[in-house]
């Protein structure tokens, strides 16, 4: 007798412990990761929405993996993210993030070449990319510029995700200026919503004059906001835009005695204009505003930045830009694109200088640039441009 | 200051060679076994199917499969042939459905039948299996197959008061429409959007209407031509009426014509093979919709599209190249198929997966086609297909360019038909 007391106990303590799911319910058992050679698993799991242990339905399950999938995809680090199920014996499910790694090691040659006022002027630098720092989508950036101007630059892009921030470093001497220059960036950013973000960038710097002993220091604060979507996530996507403002106010410190400290303020903006108009030829519209006020250093001067004409030998306090491009991949190789372009715009003082300048690009994108940028521009003169934005 | 640009220099070369050495290493050819595989996707479809080969050859050394484009599917017939004839045969080629007899009749691939796991065979749709069984016997793994649906540009539908949620059921409803659609914007007494055109490609535009109709395009025993029966010439009937009767489609437009129009939106509606939604969605400037393929009477769609055969000879590299086609036919591989050219995923855990379905929440238009999966059939099987394909598509253009009487042109096609058909029932 005592023995059905015991089975009976132990049917119902069965019962108590042993979860019972709804048909339509999901017990989701695991989630495995797989593919990230590079990428650290724990960022890759703080991407998921979906919590191991959990049961779920069947809408919900599909939404939490569409999110996450969106997460995961808008790291800009996998070539594709891929969510594989499968039941185990007690029809629990054991899901396996699949994610196939793109190569973050890009680099190149960067800069210019190009003739005008009877005058050739170059500036060249090897750079190199990596996005994946720590395998968690950190950024780190070197450029070396290795004729005319020469030295350093290193930027580094830590923590994607809610919070970012930048700590940024250059040594180098400008051509231009005839000049020594060395500066310190630090920036924090803050993503309030995918498509919307708040940042301060600080930055230090100090010129020396190589034909004299004096130099300055200047601090500039920089709150930024950028809104919108610098690049698309899919091909579906037919039109994508962004804003970029940054307002800046920076004081200028003498290391003589003799002079006062100087101010100076200003602002850029850059408004970003895509449309992709049929077979993935994509034209892009590219406004840029600036002013600025004050005492400013030759390092914060706004220069042009039409193509076919000098940079640096346009400059001033006020610029309008417009840069027009027409993006086409080649037919039966969509790796390389033609890029038509038209820029124009005015850049100046108390008298603007209209400048006007167009060619076509080639742009390959390979394993190692992303892409290789090749322009032939005319313009003020003429311009053979490698230059690879960062 | 220029000792910053040598360290710079120094840091950075270091860091590319390392870089460069350690990620040449991962890629290294493979040694092993090296399988040649002959295919005739292009364009978009070539990259999906590189990147998957390159998976392959990445997830393993003892295999290495080199992928050799050899032209669309008349041109690798062609190849094939020629290279079974000199002893010069790919390990895998990828060879239409509608050709696969000439090599099966011709004794020059083998039976897999035996070869192909119990989870593969209860695994892959039974149509998809069908479509590569000969006697009772498979000769081909089923990969790229499709459906033709419907495609339509919804901001044309918006812009004549058509609802782009409810595309057209029928073939009567798609005159209903057409008409609305079909539009002379300037009224210079030239159409400048047409509401529908049929490219009626030959066998695989005129067999599904047919079965729509009730009717059957070869009898049974593919001994006889069935398309001039009171079916086939009704469908020609529809068809020339959309031209000349209703005026909602253009008579004289070749294939190229027509899909220029397409693509520069005028033509709103089309009966197209669903291995185009992914190109289509992508590189359209206008909002593609896609709906089942309208029916007549019966709903009736025509399977197509390509199996994997493989030619090797030896046991060895046969092994080999099964192997590889089963992990190119895996679930994982058939999802990312879909997703990334259209065609139809050929597994039921494909189909039943989180992964598509989330997928097809996100792209409704992928889904069409697999709703269409019940009542989709191959063609009628022949070795003299491609022959009588070339029959009816110069009796369609008789009809429609000339407006030739539909019966009269379709028996004289019927009567050539017949007669390779009688010659290889003579054999």
């Amino acid at each position: 007798m005592s023995g059905i007391y015991a089975g009976l106990a132990l049917l119902l303590l069965l019962a108590l412990v042993t979860p019972v799911f709804a048909e339509d319910e999901i017990h989701l058992l695991r989630i495995e990761v797989e593919g990230n050679d590079v990428t650290s698993e724990d960022f890759i799991r703080s991407m998921l929405t979906l919590q191991q242990g959990e049961v779920y339905d069947l809408d919900r399950i599909i939404d939490e993996i569409n999110e996450s999938r969106q997460n995961l995809e808008k790291t800009g680090l996998f070539g594709s993210v891929f969510f594989n199920d499968e039941l185990d014996d007690e029809n629990n499910l054991v899901l396996t993030v699949q994610v196939r790694e793109k190569n973050y090691l890009h680099f190149g040659l960067s800069g210019y070449l190009g003739y005008e006022d009877k005058e050739f002027y170059s500036v060249s630098s090897l750079y190199l990319n990596y996005t994946n720092v720590g395998g968690n989508g950190s950024l780190f950036y070197l450029e070396v510029p290795f004729y005319r101007d020469y030295g350093v630059i290193a930027r580094y892009m830590g923590n994607p995700g809610k919070f970012q921030y930048t700590l940024g470093l250059d040594v180098r001497y400008d051509y231009f200026y005839d000049e020594n220059v060395q500066k310190l960036i630090a920036g924090l950013g803050y993503n309030l919503h995918e498509r919307l973000l708040f940042g301060l960038d600080i930055q230090s710097s100090r010129e020396s004059p190589v034909q004299s002993s004096d130099s300055t220091l200047s601090f500039v604060f920089y709150p930024y906001v950028r809104w919108g979507l610098a690049r698309r996530y899919t091909e579906k996507q037919k039109k994508w835009h962004s804003l970029f403002l940054t307002p800046y106010a920076g004081i200028t410190v003498p290391n003589r005695s003799d002079s006062g400290n100087t101010q100076f303020y200003g602002i850029d903006s850059r408004l970003s204009l895509n449309r992709d108009v049929l077979l993935q030829i994509v034209y892009s519209l590219n406004v840029y505003a600036s002013y600025q006020d004050g005492t400013i250093p030759n390092e914060y001067t706004i220069k042009s930045n039409i193509r076919g004409s000098y940079y640096d030998a346009h400059t001033g306090s006020y610029r309008l830009t417009v840069i027009n491009n027409f993006d086409f991949p080649w037919p039966s190789y969509n790796r390389i694109h033609l890029v038509p372009f038209l820029d124009y715009g005015i850049v100046g003082d108390d008298k603007a200088d209209f400048l006007i300048g167009g060619g076509v690009g080639f742009h390959w994108y390979t394993k190692y640039q992303d892409p290789f940028v090749f322009e032939v521009a005319f313009g003020e003169g003429f311009m053979i441009n490698l230059s690879k934005n960062f | 200051m220029k000792r910053w640009l040598y360290f710079g220099l120094a840091i950075l070369l270091l860091i590319i060679l390392s870089s460069t050495t350690l990620y040449a290493g991962g890629k290294k050819r493979k040694k092993g076994t090296q399988l040649t595989f002959w295919h005739s996707m292009s364009i978009y479809q070539r990259d999906a199917l590189e990147k998957l080969v390159a998976d392959y050859n990445d997830s393993q050394d003892e295999v290495y499969v080199d992928l050799v484009f050899q032209g669309l599917y008349n041109e690798m017939k062609a190849k094939l042939i020629q290279a079974v004839q000199s002893g010069n045969e790919p390990d895998i080629a990828q060879v239409a459905i509608e050709y696969l007899d000439v090599f099966t009749q011709g004794g020059n691939i083998e039976p897999i039948t035996e070869r192909i796991t119990e989870d593969d065979r209860a695994d892959i749709l039974s149509q998809f299996w069908n479509s590569v069984t000969r006697d009772r016997e498979v000769y081909a793994y089923p990969f790229n197959l499709s459906v033709q649906v419907l495609y339509y540009n919804k901001d044309a539908f918006r812009e004549s008061g058509l609802d782009p949620d409810k595309p057209p059921k029928t073939w009567d409803d798609v005159i209903v429409y057409g008409t609305k659609l079909t539009k002379d914007f300037d009224n210079n007494g030239v159409v400048d959007q047409w509401g529908v055109l049929i490219s009626l490609e030959g066998v695989f535009g005129f067999t599904p209407l047919i079965r729509q109709k009730g009717g059957e395009f070869l009898n049974q025993d593919r001994t006889k031509a069935l398309f001039n029966s009171k079916a086939g010439v009704e469908v020609m009937e529809l068809v020339k009426d959309l031209a000349y009767t209703h005026k909602i489609m253009p008579s004289n437009w070749t294939l190229f014509e027509g899909t220029s129009a397409f693509l520069e939106g005028k033509i709103v509606m089309g009966p197209i093979t669903c291995a185009g939604i992914k190109f289509a969605e992508e590189n359209l400037p206008w909002d593609l919709g896609i709906a089942p393929l309208p029916y007549i009477e019966n709903k009736s769609v025509l399977l197509g599209g390509a199996g994997l055969v493989t030619f090797s000879r030896s046991s060895r590299r046969q092994k080999a190249a099964l192997d590889f086609i089963s992990w190119l036919t895996a679930k994982e591989n058939c999802i990312r198929w879909h997703k990334t050219t259209g065609y139809l995923p050929l597994r039921k855990s494909a189909i039943d997966s989180y992964e598509l379905q989330e997928f097809h929440r996100l792209n409704p238009n992928y889904l069409i086609s697999i709703d269409q999966l019940p009542y989709a059939r191959p063609p009628d099987f022949t070795p003299y297909l491609p022959q009588i394909d070339q029959i009816i598509r110069y009796a369609i253009e008789d009809i429609l360019l000339n407006m030739k009487d539909p019966q009269i042109i379709l028996d004289l096609a019927a009567e050539k038909a017949n007669e390779i058909l009688e010659s290889e029932d003579d054999e």
